[in-house]
C-alpha cells in the first residue's frame, strides 16, 4: 500500500448510532471509528444489529439518533446515492439484465465518465479481478466466485472512499470463501481502501480484519484486534460467541481467602496472573480454550501446569485435528482439542481412559 | 414418478389424470373449433356441421362498414386503456410492495376492489356519475370506465413480478449514485419487463373484450362485442363466427409471438444463482 493510495480518504465515525425499524430498536447507541484504510470487521449473531450498521452507514437505513461522519462530514440524511461509498450485498445485487462490462460500468455511467475513459477504468478492474473475456456474459452464466468478482469490480470501480461487505460469501462453499478472503484482504491492501466487513462467521473475521467488533443484541461488546477479543474476551458473550470455551464450575479452596487458587472438580489448581485479585472463597466459573488444554503426559513439568484427571467418553476425528470429550469426576464436561501426531502418544487414547488434563493457568480465565 | 403420473384416479373406470387433463383441454378448445368450422358453412342459418365451404362471410364481415369502425375504435380504447392502467398499476404495485405505511392492506384490498364488484353495477354507476357531473365525451368516459376494470389486472400481474425482485438490485444502484428515479428507470424497469408485458396484454384483452361497462356508456358507434350483440340481434347468419376465428387468429399468434419474446426474457432474469 503506498501513502498516496491510503491518503486520508475513507474515514467513518460512528457516534452514539441509534436505528429503529418500526417501533423497534435495532442499534442501540453504536460508536466506533474506523480510520482510513482500515480493515473493520461488524461480528455477532443473527439479529444482533450488524447488517442494520452497515446499512446505515450507506445510508439504506435511516439513523434515529446519533451522528454518522464519513470523512469528518456529517451523512445522517445523506441519500445513499451522494455518499461515494461502494456496497458489495449478501446476494450481490448484481443488474440481472446486464453484462459484466455494463453492471461494472453502470456506476461511471452515472459519474458522468465515459467514452475511452471509461472503457479503461473499466479494463483496468477487469483485468485486476481476473475477470477479462467473461464482460459480455450475464451475472446468470457466471460460477459463483465469478459474480463475487463482478459485484466487487462494480463497486471499486468508481474509487469509493469506503467499502461496505454484508456478508458477501454466505452463497460460497468452504474452500472458494477461503479464498475469496485472501483476494479482498489483499485487494484491499493494494488499494489501501476503508473496508467495512460484516460477518456472523468468526473464523472469517479473525481471519480477515484488522479489527474486530463484536456486536450483541444491537450494542457493541467489544473492539480489538483479532487475537484481543480472542485471548482477551472483554465479557462471557465475546467469550463464548468469539471460538469455543470450556467453562468449568470452581469451588473456593479450603484455605478460604486464598486469592490464587481454587478448586476444579476437587483438584487444587493456579489461578493465572489475569484472574487473580478478587478472593475466591466462593464459587466462581473459568475458561479454557479447548487447545490450550492438552492430556498430560509423565515429561511435562508439573509445577508449572494444572493437572486435573478425568475419563475420556469419546473422540472426535477431525484429520489435522483430534478434539477429546472428557469427563471430570464432578461430571463437568471438558473438550481438549490437539494436533493430530500420527503413531504419537494421544492418537491412540480410547474412550474410558483415565487421563489427566493440562493447561497453563494464565491460559484460564475466571469469569465474573 | 411415471407410475404416478398414470395411476388410474377411479380404477374401475380406467380414468387417469392425463385423460382428465385431456377433457378439460377438450372442453376448453371445442367450442371454438364450432366456431370456426361454422364460419365457413355457407348457409345463412349456421348450421353445425357445415354443409360446404364458404368465405363470404368473411367478406361480409370485412366489408361492413359498421364492424371496420367498431373494430379500430375497440383497438384504440384498448390501447390507450392498456397503456394507462399499466402505468398506474406499475406504480400503484411500487407503492404497495416497496413501502410499509398505515392501511397497505386496505389500499391493496381498495385498489382490486373493481375486479370484484359485478360489472353491471359498475357500469349503472358509471352511468349516473357521468350523467350527474354532465360528462358527454363518450370515448373520454368508456377509457375512464376501461381504465377502473382493467387496472387491477396490470396490478396483480407487476406486484406478483415486482415481488420476485430482490429490492438489493435497486439499493445497489442507488449505492452506486442512482437517484431513485433512474433506478426506477436503469434497473427495476427492465428487471420487470415481463410482468409490464404481461399487464399491458391483459388490460388489452379485458379492455377489448368488455361488453358490459361498455354497453351502458356507447352513444351512437358502438365498440367490436357492442356492434357484434346489435347484429346478433338481427341476423343469424355466421358472420360473427367468421369475426371470432378471425379474433382467435390474432389472439394466437399475438400469444405465441409474445411468449417468444417473453420466454428470451424470463430466461435472463434468474437472478444471481451460481451454476
Amino acid at each position: 500500500m503506498t501513502p498516496a493510495a491510503s491518503g486520508a480518504r475513507g474515514a467513518v465515525t460512528l457516534d452514539s448510532v441509534v436505528i429503529s425499524y418500526a417501533a423497534e430498536r435495532v442499534v442501540h447507541g453504536v460508536s466506533l471509528a474506523v480510520a482510513p484504510g482500515e480493515f473493520v470487521c461488524l461480528l455477532g449473531p443473527s439479529g444482533c444489529g450488524k447488517t442494520t450498521t452497515l446499512r446505515a452507514i450507506a445510508g439504506l437505513a435511516p439513523v434515529e439518533s446519533g451522528t454518522i461522519a464519513i470523512d469528518g462530514v456529517v451523512a445522517n440524511t445523506m441519500p445513499p446515492h451522494l455518499r461515494g461509498i461502494g456496497m458489495v450485498f449478501q446476494d450481490l445485487a448484481l443488474f440481472p439484465h446486464m453484462t459484466v462490462y455494463r453492471n461494472i460500468a453502470f456506476g461511471l455511467t452515472l459519474r458522468g465518465v465515459d467514452g475511452a475513459a471509461a472503457q479503461k477504468q473499466i479494463r483496468d478492474m477487469l483485468a485486476l479481478l481476473r475477470l477479462d473475456g467473461l464482460e459480455n456474459r450475464l451475472p446468470r452464466q457466471l460460477s459463483g466466485g465469478q459474480q463475487q468478482r463482478v459485484a466487487l469490480a462494480r463497486s471499486l470501480v468508481v474509487n469509493p472512499s469506503v467499502l461496505l461487505l454484508d456478508e458477501p460469501f454466505a452463497a460460497l462453499d468452504r474452500k472458494l470463501r477461503e479464498e475469496m478472503r485472501r483476494e479482498i484482504r489483499q485487494l484491499q491492501r493494494q488499494l489501501g481502501i476503508t473496508a467495512v466487513f460484516v460477518t456472523h462467521d468468526q473464523e472469517e473475521a479473525l481471519t480477515m480484519a484488522d479489527r474486530v467488533v463484536v456486536m450483541n443484541k444491537g450494542v457493541i461488546e467489544q473492539v480489538g484486534t483479532p487475537s484481543e477479543v480472542y485471548e482477551a474476551p472483554a465479557n462471557r458473550f465475546v467469550m463464548g460467541f468469539v471460538g469455543f470455551s470450556n467453562v468449568l464450575r470452581t469451588d473456593a479452596p479450603a484455605a478460604g481467602n486464598d486469592i490464587d487458587h481454587c478448586l476444579i472438580a476437587g483438584t487444587l489448581c493456579q489461578l493465572g496472573t489475569r484472574s487473580i485479585g478478587t478472593r475466591s472463597d466462593r464459587a466462581t466459573e473459568v475458561a479454557i480454550r479447548p487447545e490450550r488444554a492438552w492430556i498430560a503426559g509423565v515429561a511435562d513439568d508439573a509445577d508449572a501446569i494444572n493437572r486435573v484427571p478425568g475419563t475420556v467418553r469419546g473422540v472426535a476425528y477431525e484429520g489435522a485435528m483430534l478434539t477429546f470429550d472428557i469427563v471430570l469426576a464432578d461430571g463437568q464436561q471438558v473438550l481438549v482439542r490437539e494436533q493430530n501426531a500420527g503413531r504419537s502418544k494421544h492418537s491412540s487414547r480410547m474412550a474410558g481412559e483415565c487421563v489427566e488434563i493440562a493447561w497453563y493457568p494464565d491460559d484460564a480465565v475466571r469469569l465474573h | 414418478m411415471s407410475a404416478a403420473t398414470t395411476r388410474s384416479l377411479l380404477p374401475g373406470l380406467g380414468v387417469s389424470p392425463v385423460l382428465l387433463a385431456i377433457a378439460g383441454c377438450a372442453l376448453l378448445v371445442l367450442p371454438q373449433l364450432v366456431v370456426i368450422i361454422t364460419s365457413i358453412d355457407p348457409s345463412p342459418a349456421a348450421i353445425f356441421p357445415p354443409k360446404g365451404i364458404s368465405f363470404e362471410w368473411y367478406a361480409n364481415a370485412f366489408t361492413r362498414p359498421a364492424f371496420r369502425e367498431a373494430l379500430l375504435l375497440s383497438v384504440i380504447i384498448a390501447t390507450v386503456t392498456a397503456a394507462i392502467a399499466t402505468t398506474i398499476g406499475t406504480m400503484a404495485a411500487v407503492l404497495v410492495v416497496r413501502h410499509r405505511f398505515v392501511g397497505r392492506r386496505a389500499l391493496i384490498a381498495a385498489l382490486q376492489l373493481p375486479m370484484l364488484i359485478p360489472e353491471v353495477m359498475l357500469g349503472l354507476g358509471f352511468l349516473i356519475l357521468f350523467s350527474n357531473v354532465g360528462m358527454r365525451a363518450t370515448l373520454f368516459n368508456i377509457m375512464l370506465a376501461h381504465v377502473v376494470i382493467t387496472m387491477p389486472f396490470a396490478l396483480r400481474v407487476i406486484i406478483a413480478n415486482l415481488q420476485t425482485v430482490s429490492v438489493s438490485i435497486e439499493e445497489a444502484a442507488q449505492v452506486l449514485g442512482a437517484g431513485p428515479i433512474t433506478s426506477f428507470v436503469r434497473v427495476t424497469l427492465p428487471v420487470i419487463q415481463s410482468g409490464v408485458v404481461s399487464a399491458l396484454i391483459f388490460s388489452f384483452i379485458v379492455s377489448f373484450d368488455n361488453f358490459t361497462v361498455t354497453a351502458f356508456l356507447v352513444t351512437g358507434r358502438g365498440t367490436l362485442p357492442i356492434e357484434i350483440y346489435a347484429y346478433i340481434r338481427t341476423e343469424s347468419d355466421p358472420t360473427i363466427a367468421a369475426i371470432s376465428t378471425l379474433l382467435i387468429a390474432v389472439s394466437i399468434v399475438g400469444i405465441l409471438a409474445i411468449e417468444r419474446i417473453l420466454g428470451i426474457e424470463r430466461l435472463s432474469r434468474v437472478e444471481g444463482t451460481p451454476l
